[in-house]
């Protein structure tokens, strides 16, 4: 098994670990209430994915953390989330512009769960509201799109790029996750 | 003949007033695409299942109902599930409703109905 293989298997691990923790949670304030149907397919509740940035030269970015990563599935907003943190020690091969660089390719895993921002329910109107909302995602293809990323240099200053990377996924019947892929990022 | 004109005058008075009142009570769900589930009224059932538009039938209550404890006039609100895509919340309206002796009483849930559910109540 050569080590991109074993770098794979192990972040879908890390994946699928964190998926079954944060599935007891629920996906919205207000779950507490909610009984969910068994027969019911639609239930995916988060995305997987790995990114990583590089320039033209081949170079990867060395952070210790991507701080934010604003995500968009089929032009809706599903939420903002951190990547994993990294030990990226002893990776960086160039200090440049306060940005660390490494020739060894770098990959953020990034576990976005759907977040259900409702504030409040006062009538059977927001209830039924609350309740279609739940169903994130049915079975099908869709498109996630990547709109924002930020994250701070070696000065603490905030670098956010704008870099509108669209991926493709699918979303298969009885599943609870979807794993996206990896999403490389330009970056000059 | 004017004694027993007075005696079936007596008699019909006696009945009619020996009669108890009837009420009736109907809920409707005018819910978009959502189904409600085992109405309840003061814990008098009106109806186990309710497709979106469509109304319960009229349920009486006589004055005195002894199985169900209710001696008219009442005000409850009204206890239900309310189901969307096979998943489940219970609630409670607000509102109580009031069923008088001898009245109709008609409760249309709608969108803007203004509802709770008593465990996110105690979360607050």
């Amino acid at each position: 098994m050569n080590k991109k293989t074993y770098n794979c298997i192990f972040i879908l691990c890390i994946a699928l670990f964190t998926n079954c923790e944060k599935n007891s949670n629920g996906i919205g304030k207000f779950d507490d209430a909610i009984i969910e149907s068994q027969s019911n397919s639609n239930k995916l509740k988060q995305l997987t994915f790995t990114i990583n940035l590089s320039n033209k030269a081949n170079e990867y970015l060395n952070l210790k953390q991507i701080d934010s990563i604003r995500l968009k599935v089929n032009g809706k907003d599903w939420g903002t989330f951190p990547s994993e943190s990294l030990d990226t020690t002893a990776k960086t091969t160039r200090i440049a512009n306060g940005l660390r660089y490494s020739a060894t390719k770098i990959n953020y895993l990034v576990i976005a769960p759907y977040t259900l921002k409702t504030e409040s329910l006062e009538t059977a109107g927001d209830f039924t509201d609350y309740l279609r909302k739940r169903i994130a995602l049915s079975a099908g293809d869709y498109v996630c799109e990547v709109s924002e990323i930020k994250f701070r240099n070696l000065n603490n200053d905030w670098v956010i790029l704008k870099p509108q990377l669209y991926k493709d996924f699918k979303v298969v019947a009885n599943t609870s996750s979807s794993y996206v892929g990896e999403i490389p990022v330009p970056f000059n | 003949m004017n004694r027993i004109f007075t005696s079936i005058l007596l008699l019909l008075i006696i009945a009619t007033s020996c009669k108890p009142k009837r009420s009736t009570i109907q809920v409707q769900n005018m819910l978009s695409k959502a189904i409600i589930n085992n109405v309840e009224w003061g814990g008098l059932p009106l109806t186990s299942k309710l497709l979106p538009g469509q109304a319960s039938n009229k349920i009486s209550i006589y004055e005195e109902d002894s199985y169900y404890d209710i001696e008219l006039p009442e005000s409850h609100p009204l206890k239900f599930y309310m189901e969307l895509n096979g998943e489940k919340v219970y609630l409670e309206t607000r509102e109580s409703y009031n069923l008088g002796k001898g009245s109709d009483l008609v409760v249309t849930i709608t969108d803007s109905t203004k509802v709770f559910n008593p465990l996110l109540e105690s979360q607050k």
